[in-house]
């Protein structure tokens, strides 16, 4: 009896482990599994035809929503007058009617997109306004709805959006080089440096490593709740959920590539572990870069930012450490020389090509959504990569309980306080 | 970059700029506009001519609202006045059963809720006053904002049925010289919903008057749109106005304006404003059409709420002001105007404070498109805009 029991729970232990008894899913099993979903359908045909509004017996007034997503200004030019272009979409339950746009408290000419000037649930419309309008003004634009309500958008400084043209596509792309590859690539430049530390000063530099990782990380962070937290997103995508949803599973998948490359290559040499990370790492940087480029055109785009000089000596100078970061895992390899330039240069190009692609992103197209999407796989991409350098910190070391000392503690505080002092100057 | 992250859309009151700055701003705006001319502002046809023609790089026919109020009600409503109607047995009755005085003018004013469009596609929940008959004729009585121009002559004994047909307790109250009962101001004298209210008097001080519910909130029940105008004219015995002209249709060309303003999102401040409810319902082809030469009298009265003034100004000419009309003022040879102006102030802008009223009273001497405003530029782009249209 006894025996018994326990063969069976040790046979269902077994099922369980390989996937479950239930290995037949037939058409029953199918028909089954879509009755409830027959149930939801008529449930749904229900509300729709017995609104539960009108159990109160009162009229609800509609709920109206507008958020602004983009504002492209533009100048004069032989096919349209000076301009603002104004992007909006519908963030509440009930079609909303466009009947009035106020500049700066008048009532001021404008066509739109869609003409009926209704814009449904999530539906987006295009409002057109020909103003002539001043370089460096601030501007108020006041949408008014066929009930009366009033949605509000201030252009804190009216600056030319940078139209799509050679000019300002080679504008942005200097400007991701800049602030995104050199820096990388002179960070990279510390590779013969790092080869010749001892293992005690290469967990220093690891530790260091892990400090500005995790600066970024937060920041990236912040920053990507600060975008989903403002007025420009619609609160019906959960831009504040979207970002930790996103973030967590980029840790993840990334998790997986890790394992699966290490599995893969077997017991193969450490410095083959060491030359994934280090792409892992650049990755990482590559993403939060997209992430910077994207709000650095959007802020050129917006007016928020002029890119003087000092701001990007500020990005080059916080991201060299960036090409610090990459280089630590690699520093116990050997490589012959033209192998190590060969990857040098596309760890550089990974990590710091993204700010142009970014760059012009946010300077052409400005999208919160895809800024706060990008901010995101960034965020998680560093994450996993500090995890990746502290267990590999870890497991190289016999007793892990040596690598708190107060060289790695310096290392790690180091770390933050370049990023914090580079970032000072930004 | 920081500080692009920190997104700036916010939703604000519709005034959210009131620092001198934007002020400033939109006053050279609306300046340059002005430069551009009568064409530049032909509301009646907004297109954006984007017109490589006009070396100046402002593009025309750019202000005002998109589209055109439906309905006629402004257009009506400036030259509407309603003497009364032959007096029903039941006032009648009423009049005998409190010793009241025979009635000599009668009227039957209901309160309704209605939406009003105050601006091209803009609704707004009114509180409205209705009248049932002008003389013999059934009105439609829907409400409409304003309520009807009331007009009769001083010592006239006026009835008034008031039938309260909205959703909130309503009164008329009407400026003038009456006994406290007839007042319909205080909680006591709240008509409530589907209740009535005989309101009584002796039509006195002549001259331009209103009228308006004073049900509590005060405030929310002027800013609705419960107020019409109220006009006593003089007793012969003390003269009359000189008679106003006619204009092309033979219309006299004596006009009700009622300076009114529309909060639509409840903030406190008007997103709207205008002369008689629709913002610039008064342009393009709906300008006002005015006879050179002849004499144009306006009634002008301020019912604003939320902002202490409004103001009148017309372009390229002067007027009379007659403070509340309760002075006569005729017109005559060189002379005699010359002695006017004396007595009457001669302007191009009068200020007017909430419940203030005058009578204006002008000749065009030149043809053309002429604006009329507030001069306070804010008003004027929010709605308050018209034009006469002065033919030979």
């Amino acid at each position: 009896m006894n025996n018994s029991s326990e063969n069976k729970r040790a046979k269902e232990k077994d099922d369980m482990e390989k996937g479950g008894p239930m290995k037949k899913f037939g058409l029953s099993t199918l028909v089954l599994a879509v009755i409830p979903f027959i149930l939801l359908g008529a449930f749904v045909a229900f509300l729709l035809l017995q609104d539960p509004r009108n159990v109160a017996g009162t009229k609800f007034p509609p709920v109206e929503e507008i958020i602004f997503e983009r504002i492209v200004i533009q100048t004069e030019s032989e096919t349209h007058p000076h301009l603002f272009l104004v992007d909006i979409r519908n963030d509440g339950p009930d079609p909303v009617t466009i009947a009035q746009v106020l500049v700066d408290e008048a009532y001021w000419y404008f066509t739109m997109t869609p003409e009926d000037k209704v814009l449904g649930r999530l539906q987006s419309g295009t409002i057109e306004i020909p103003y002539h309008w001043t370089e460096g003004d601030a501007y108020n634009i006041t949408l008014l709805t066929a009930s009366g309500v009033t949605f509000s958008h201030e252009i804190s400084v009216a600056v030319e959006s940078p139209p799509m043209s050679v000019r300002y596509f080679s504008f942005f792309a200097l400007i991701g080089f800049y602030v995104g590859i050199i820096p990388i690539m002179i960070g990279l430049a510390w590779y013969p440096s790092l080869r010749r530390l001892t293992v005690n000063s290469w967990n220093f530099i690891l530790f260091l490593t892990v400090g500005l990782l995790v600066f970024l990380g937060v920041e990236t962070v912040v920053e990507g709740l600060e975008m989903s937290g403002g007025n420009m997103v619609a609160e019906t995508f959960h831009p504040a959920v979207l970002f930790f949803i996103m973030l967590i599973s980029t840790f993840l998948l990334l998790q997986v590539f890790t394992e699966r490359g290490r599995i893969s290559s077997g017991a193969q040499s450490e410095s083959r572990g060491g030359l994934t990370l280090a792409y892992m790492v650049a990755l990482g940087i590559g993403l939060h870069n997209l992430g910077e480029g994207l709000a650095i055109g959007t802020a050129y785009n917006t007016g928020e930012i002029t890119l003087g000089a000092t701001l990007v000596i500020g990005f080059a100078l916080h991201n060299t450490t960036e090409g610090l970061a990459i280089i630590s895992p690699l520093a116990r390899q050997s490589f012959n020389f033209k192998q190590l330039i060969k990857h040098l240069i596309l760890l550089g190009v990974v990590a710091g090509a993204p700010t142009i692609v970014g760059a012009w992103l946010g300077g052409f197209a400005p999208s919160l959504l895809w800024g706060i999407i990008f901010m995101a796989i960034g965020a998680g991409a560093i994450f996993q990569v500090v995890y990746s350098i502290t267990a590999q910190i870890f497991s190289r070391t016999e007793h892990p309980i040596n690598l708190f000392n107060f060289t790695n503690f310096a290392g790690l505080m180091l770390g933050f306080g370049v990023m914090f002092g580079t970032a000072l100057m930004v | 970059m920081k500080a692009f992250l920190k997104s700036n859309s916010q939703i604000v009151p519709a005034k959210p700029c009131s620092d001198g700055n934007s002020r400033r701003r939109f006053m050279r705006i609306f300046g340059s506009s002005l430069v551009l001319g009568v064409s530049g502002l032909a509301f009646s046809n907004v297109h954006a001519d984007h017109g490589a023609a006009s070396n100046n790089s402002i593009p025309k026919k750019l202000m005002g609202a998109v589209g055109h109020v439906k309905g006629d009600y402004p257009e009506n409503f400036l030259r509407s006045f309603y003497n009364g109607q032959p007096v029903p047995a039941d006032a009648l009755r009423k009049a005998q059963s409190e010793s009241w005085p025979k009635p000599d003018v009668f009227y039957e004013i209901h309160a309704l809720d209605r939406d009003i469009e105050i601006a091209p596609g803009v609704t707004f929940p009114g509180w409205t006053f209705g009248l049932k008959r002008d003389g013999d004729r059934e009105l439609p009585l829907q409400g409409n904002i304003p309520g009807p121009t009331l007009r009769c002559r001083e010592g006239q004994e006026i009835l008034i049925k008031f039938v309260n047909q909205g959703s909130h307790p309503h009164t008329i109250h009407f400026h003038g010289i009456h006994e406290y009962e007839f007042d319909g101001a205080m909680p006591e004298q709240f008509v409530f919903p589907g209740q009535e209210f005989w309101y009584r008097f002796k039509a006195e001080p002549y001259g331009l008057h209103l009228y308006h519910c004073h049900s509590s909130p005060l405030k929310h029940h002027i800013h609705k749109g419960l107020y019409g105008v109220f006009i006593v004219d003089p007793d012969p015995r003390w003269g009359t106005r000189t008679p106003a002209g006619k204009d092309s249709k033979g219309r006299i060309q004596e006009y009700v304006m009622m300076m009114n303003g529309f909060d639509t999102n409840f903030d406190g401040e008007n997103e709207v404003y205008s002369v008689n409810t629709a913002a610039f319902y008064y342009t393009g082809d709906r300008a006002i059409p005015v006879r050179k030469n002849e004499l144009v009298r306006i009634y002008l009265v301020n019912i604003t709420e939320f902002d202490p003034i409004n103001s009148f100004h017309v372009h390229a000419n002067f007027f009379y002001a007659i403070r509340t009309g309760t002075r006569i003022m005729t017109w005559g040879d060189e002379a005699h105007m010359e002695k006017n102006k004396h007595q009457f102030e001669f302007t191009d802008t009068v200020m007017l404070c909430q419940g203030e009223r005058t009578i204006i009273e002008m000749k065009f001497p030149h043809e053309g498109m002429y604006m009329f405003h507030a001069h306070q530029s804010e008003f004027a782009e929010l709605g308050w805009m018209a034009f006469f249209m002065v033919e030979a």
